[in-house]
């Protein structure tokens, strides 16, 4: 059983930021436009939070693969923004002794957490 | 204008249809990295999937909402090539002091049935 997931890593660039929001189609200018991303309570861009929650996502591919992803469940909530050129990494580690349910992270190079949340598998 | 008056718990507000293209998946895998499951799309598709339906339905939306949260539970990954069908739905919504919350519900299937259902967490700015 594994203690702790295989690290996701992401560099929120201002590129990869622009990419990720043609890819969702979100359009909020606080994630692309810079003025208007100075002037909002942020004070500059952002990245998207599904982006570092789908880093999630893949670190808990990379680690458990497919079978185990069909059947859990995954809770998350956004604790703080991502700022333009940090690193996202993401993980996970146990937090059950059975192996049904890991807490996991997204997290800021100074290891603040930008998410916070649970994946749990089915129990047989 | 999806304001937090304009919820209505229970309510449908419709669907949203995705193709997951083979260049929608390789944009995507350039982005995040390969799918360990062969046919299956990346887990990390589902939240594309939920936020593409998302600004497709819940529109026009008041600006400065914020996402909350996020959860998901799976049933099925889809398959690469597939056409998967997302219903969006208001499940509830609460004022908590002078916060707007909402939670809004996500049932996605293909033409084999359920994929997964999420739920999101918003609030909203006006």
């Amino acid at each position: 059983m594994m203690r702790d997931f295989a690290v996701a890593k992401k560099k929120a660039d201002f590129e990869s930021i622009e990419r990720y929001d043609r890819l969702t189609g979100d359009g909020n200018p606080i994630h692309t436009d810079r003025a208007f991303a100075a002037a909002t309570e942020m004070g500059g861009i952002i990245a998207h939070g599904t982006m570092s929650l789908s880093l999630i996502w893949h670190a808990i591919e990379l680690t458990h693969g497919v079978q185990d992803i069909e059947g859990s469940t995954l809770t998350v909530r956004f604790v703080r923004p991502v700022r333009e050129d940090e690193v996202i990494i993401a993980g996970g580690a146990l937090a059950a002794a059975d192996g049904s349910a890991y807490r996991v992270y997204a997290r800021n190079e100074r290891s603040d957490n930008v998410i916070e949340g649970t994946w749990t598998l089915p129990t047989d | 204008m999806f304001v937090f008056d304009a919820y209505e718990a229970g309510r449908s507000y419709g669907e949203h249809s995705l193709v997951l293209s083979p260049d929608l998946c390789a944009a995507w895998e350039a982005e995040f990295g390969t799918a360990q499951g062969g046919t299956r799309v990346p887990a990390s598709m589902l939240s594309l999937v939920v936020m593409r339906a998302y600004f497709a339905v819940i529109t026009p939306r008041p600006p400065g909402n914020v996402h909350a949260g996020q959860s998901f539970s799976v049933q099925r990954l889809p398959r690469r090539g597939t056409t998967v069908v997302t219903e969006v739905c208001c499940l509830r919504k609460e004022m908590r002091k002078t916060r707007r919350i909402v939670w809004l519900g996500f049932k996605a299937r293909d033409e084999d049935g359920a994929l997964f259902t999420a739920e999101m967490t918003s609030l909203v700015a006006a």
